[in-house]
């Protein structure tokens, strides 16, 4: 299994949506503020007490990581120079405020933490375990509608996001394993995860209000 | 192979879009597609929810620490985009240059433009002018110059 791979597509990912924010799209901010406003929250959850502070504090995140964006080098991946932030701003905002913090401060010291090391994963771990029960609840049956979907699927489909999503492998490698061409699996990868988001979807309109 | 049933209820040039941002997802967009999944409007809202639901789906096939599963507040994001719409992002206008022929025909509706021009010239004729008298001047001096010196010597 590649682990790494899922992580390496989706920097790449970003780092694409962070050229094109700085080439003046907007839009391609909104799809990475769409994809890690919960992380960030519940980061800033965790250090916090108050779910108005962490929403303002967590929109002050991307408010600064906008501003900063220039300063992006890629040489981390976008959502750790994001938790960064994050932090940064947490501790900045609860120094100004005079607050008590959830967790003791000190353990965020480091300069060089990031999400999948120390301090940080430690926050992350506990993010889950803190969750409210509703929010335990709401997800776990995300995970169940997702894990149906996948045994309702044709196999060429379930190998096909299996190999990309858990195993992690790139398009090239997926065609190779399969002996098929990449714009099948790339189609396949697709026809999967409309098939799957056909199953959450309506969990996802309840948990998600407005929109979804 | 049977198509998923949304897929065969949403429009082609959503679909196509979606398949554009499964790819993206996965870092295996291509420039062109990414500069039109960034430009369609009209398909927004449908592209944002597809966007949400692949990285759901992704997250609770990997069951990755700290990814929950609920999706983001549609309000949030759009108070942060309105609070940036304000704001002058460091570095774009370098990247984001007007394209000469747009640049070209702004200039050219501008009202101040043909006033500009009258002004320029007017300032090259000055110049023009001044430089011409103070050429005259040195023709006449310099011989006057030249004689005074070799009387000297």
């Amino acid at each position: 299994m590649l682990a790494g791979s899922s992580h390496t597509s989706s920097a790449h990912s970003d780092w694409l949506l962070v050229q094109r924010t700085l080439a003046g799209e907007m839009r391609a901010f909104e799809l990475l503020v769409l994809k890690y406003q919960r992380r960030v929250e519940r980061l800033i959850g965790r250090l916090v007490r108050d779910p108005g502070l962490v929403e303002d504090l967590a929109q002050e995140t991307f408010i600064r990581a906008y501003r900063a964006l220039s300063r992006f080098r890629g040489e981390s991946a976008f959502y750790t120079w994001l938790y960064r932030i994050a932090v940064n701003t947490a501790k900045r905002q609860l120094a100004e405020l005079r607050r008590d913090p959830v967790l003791s401060m000190s353990s965020l010291e480091s300069d060089d933490e990031d999400e999948t090391s120390g301090s940080v994963r430690e926050l992350m771990l506990q993010a889950i375990d803190d969750a409210t029960p509703e929010a335990l609840l709401a997800s776990k049956e995300i995970a169940q509608a997702v894990n149906a979907a996948m045994q309702a699927l044709p196999s060429e489909l379930c190998q096909a996001i299996t190999l990309r999503e858990i195993d992690g492998l790139s398009y090239e490698a997926i065609a190779r394993q399969l002996e098929c061409p990449i714009g099948t699996v790339r189609s396949r990868i697709f026809r999967a995860r409309e098939a799957i988001s056909a199953r959450i979807k309506p969990l996802l309109e309840r948990q998600g209000g407005k929109r979804w | 192979m049977n198509s998923p049933q949304n897929l065969d209820a949403m429009p082609t040039s959503l679909a196509d879009g979606c398949e554009s941002l499964s790819a993206l997802v996965d870092g295996e967009c291509r420039p062109e597609e990414l500069a039109a999944l960034l430009q369609s409007g009209p398909q927004r809202q449908g592209l944002d929810a597809a966007w949400t639901s692949y990285q759901t789906v992704g997250a609770a096939l990997r069951q990755s620490a700290g990814d929950d599963l609920l999706p983001p507040s549609t309000d949030f994001v759009a108070a942060v985009m309105a609070r940036l719409a304000t704001q002058a992002l460091p570095g774009v206008g370098e990247v984001a240059e007007m394209p000469p022929q747009v640049r070209a025909r702004a200039a050219a509706n501008d009202e101040s433009w043909r006033w500009k021009w009258v002004a320029g010239l007017a300032a090259c004729a000055a110049v023009a002018a001044f430089g011409w008298q103070w050429l005259d001047q040195e023709v006449v001096v310099n011989p006057e110059l030249a004689k005074s010196q070799s009387a000297s010597r």
